[in-house]
């Protein structure tokens, strides 16, 4: 049902969004850091790029997805400390357990952000307010993790507009959006303050005369669908906008895959199959973990200057091995042109269990399965890749183990 | 900034602090702060400010890292509840 009106209900949705994540927890780690300018990459080097930086350091125009050199030349003073994930993930399942103590109902979006579905909890929870909740929420924060740590929230009738919330007053802000206050918040905001709208989206809507978020929200329907975002999007778009709730929905996983840009370029091709090679028995491990099959195995290479390179192979037969994964690639590989800058595989076709039909013909890839199985089950003992392929021995100093951003099946 | 990866072995003071159970307040557990270390040099650090304390498994075994710093330099000591054993793995300045 498409409703016209904003919605009037009571805000029941929290957003919490930890500040300039990694970055503040390195602060709060390392104190003779605090109040000073870092950037975080996955490596220290001169051309790795920014995955998040401190507030000192945004201030003075440092970007995430910069390159460390080019922030340099901003701020002179800039520390690059390297990702530490271990550490990021100890905060993440803090921050989890102190949202889990008010509601049932909460879903971690990342790494760093999570939303608290208040509808259907006791009038002595609501009770209590959940402006009040918020900062509870920050007191837990610092009293758990440390006093550097801070986190915005916002509150709001629908997903999207607690997010918006949770970005209005950086950092530290605890913000409400609802149907009294909508029009005067979206007045202040551009077209790609709104979380969604990139430029693409911004250009799309411009295109049509719409030029700000009251615009957009003063949009039709029809607008919005036929001419802007020709598809069901627009029709989304504008019940987000009114905060009636559209982004309620379960995905399933469609692929598991990992990437990794290389140390230098020119490296030789048999150091680029090794860390192929890391990167699958990777992909295996994470898909057997999850109890996951894959029927498809996906391999692409960037190439300098920006051209991509992929090739993918499915099968009729599931698999689950990191043997049968790398015989994949493997065979794809050899085609891929030379001038490599990053590489990453990916399994797709992806189903629950492993009651897969036996070939008669093929029973090494069932001793595969159960070596796999071996492999795993020594490794959660004593540690990941206490056993591994031989010829990655040497590549775990580089291709080790990131954040993933937008997910948070493996943290 | 520069930065030493070790694999020291080092002798802790370390204080215990009783604060709340996370699941139940009416219990207390026990908090562990380093407070001093001695190096195999014989260098004696206090610990001015401990930063974070974070567990990390390596598939069964449990460490305890506690990133600290003296005031100037960053350490990292880890403590590996099979062994009981203490180790300086990481000291950073700043400059």
């Amino acid at each position: 049902m498409i409703r016209q009106d904003y919605n009037p209900a009571r805000p029941m949705v929290m957003h919490v969004d930890l500040n300039s994540c990694f970055a503040t927890i390195e602060q709060q780690s390392r104190p003779r850091l605090r109040g000073r300018p870092i950037a975080i990459g996955n490596r220290r080097m001169e051309n790795a790029a920014i995955v998040t930086a401190s507030y000192e350091a945004k201030s003075r125009g440092v970007k995430v997805g910069m390159r460390f050199q080019e922030a340099k030349r901003l701020v002179p003073e800039l520390l690059m400390i390297e990702t530490d994930p271990a550490k990021y993930k100890y905060v993440y399942h803090q921050l989890k357990q102190i949202m889990e103590q008010y509601s049932s109902r909460v879903l971690m979006k990342s790494i760093d952000e999570g939303v608290i579905d208040f509808s259907g909890s006791t009038e002595e929870m609501l009770g209590r307010g959940l402006e009040a909740i918020g900062h509870d929420i920050k007191r837990q924060l610092r009293h758990r993790v440390g006093p550097w740590m801070s986190c915005n929230v916002g509150i709001g009738p629908n997903r999207f507009l607690a997010k918006m919330a949770a970005g209005l007053n950086k950092p530290d802000g605890l913000d409400v959006i609802d149907s009294t206050n909508l029009r005067a918040t979206l007045s202040k905001l551009k077209l790609t303050d709104l979380t969604g709208i990139a430029a693409a989206n911004s250009r799309r809507l411009m295109s049509v005369g719409i030029n700000t978020p009251l615009q957009f929200l003063d949009a039709d329907i029809v607008t919005l669908e036929k001419m802007v975002f020709r598809s069901v999007n627009g029709r989304d778009w504008h019940q987000r906008l009114r905060g009636w709730e559209v982004d309620d929905v379960t995905t399933t996983k469609r692929q598991i895959g990992r990437q990794y840009v290389l140390e230098k370029p020119g490296l030789p091709r048999n150091l680029i199959m090794e860390r192929l090679h890391n990167l699958g028995d990777s992909v295996g491990s994470r898909l057997r973990g999850s109890g996951y099959q894959a029927r498809g195995v996906y391999v692409y290479a960037r190439l300098n200057g920006g051209a991509y390179w992929h090739a993918s192979r499915l099968s009729a037969q599931p698999f689950t091995s990191s043997q049968e994964i790398h015989r994949r690639v493997e065979a794809m590989f050899h085609q891929a042109p030379d001038g490599i800058r990053e590489i990453g595989v990916h399994c797709y076709k992806l189903s629950r269990g492993d009651a897969h039909q036996l070939d008669l013909f093929q029973t090494s890839a069932d001793h595969d399965t159960k070596l796999s199985g071996i492999v795993d089950t020594i490794n959660n003992v004593y540690g990941d890749r206490v056993i591994h392929t031989a010829d990655t021995l040497s590549t775990d100093q580089y291709v080790k183990s990131k954040i993933p951003f937008g997910s948070t099946d493996f943290i | 900034m520069h930065e030493e990866i070790l694999n020291e072995s080092i002798d802790v003071i370390v204080r215990y602090r009783s604060i709340p159970s996370k699941n139940d307040k009416l219990f207390l557990r026990q908090r562990c702060y380093p407070v001093r270390f001695r190096r195999q040099n014989g260098q004696e650090i206090s610990v001015s400010e401990l930063g974070l304390s974070y567990p990390v498994r390596e598939g069964r075994s449990l460490k305890y890292i506690f990133d600290v710093t003296d005031g100037h330099d960053d350490y990292r000591l880890e403590f590996n509840t099979d062994s009981l054993a203490w180790l300086l793995t990481r000291r950073a300045d700043n400059d």
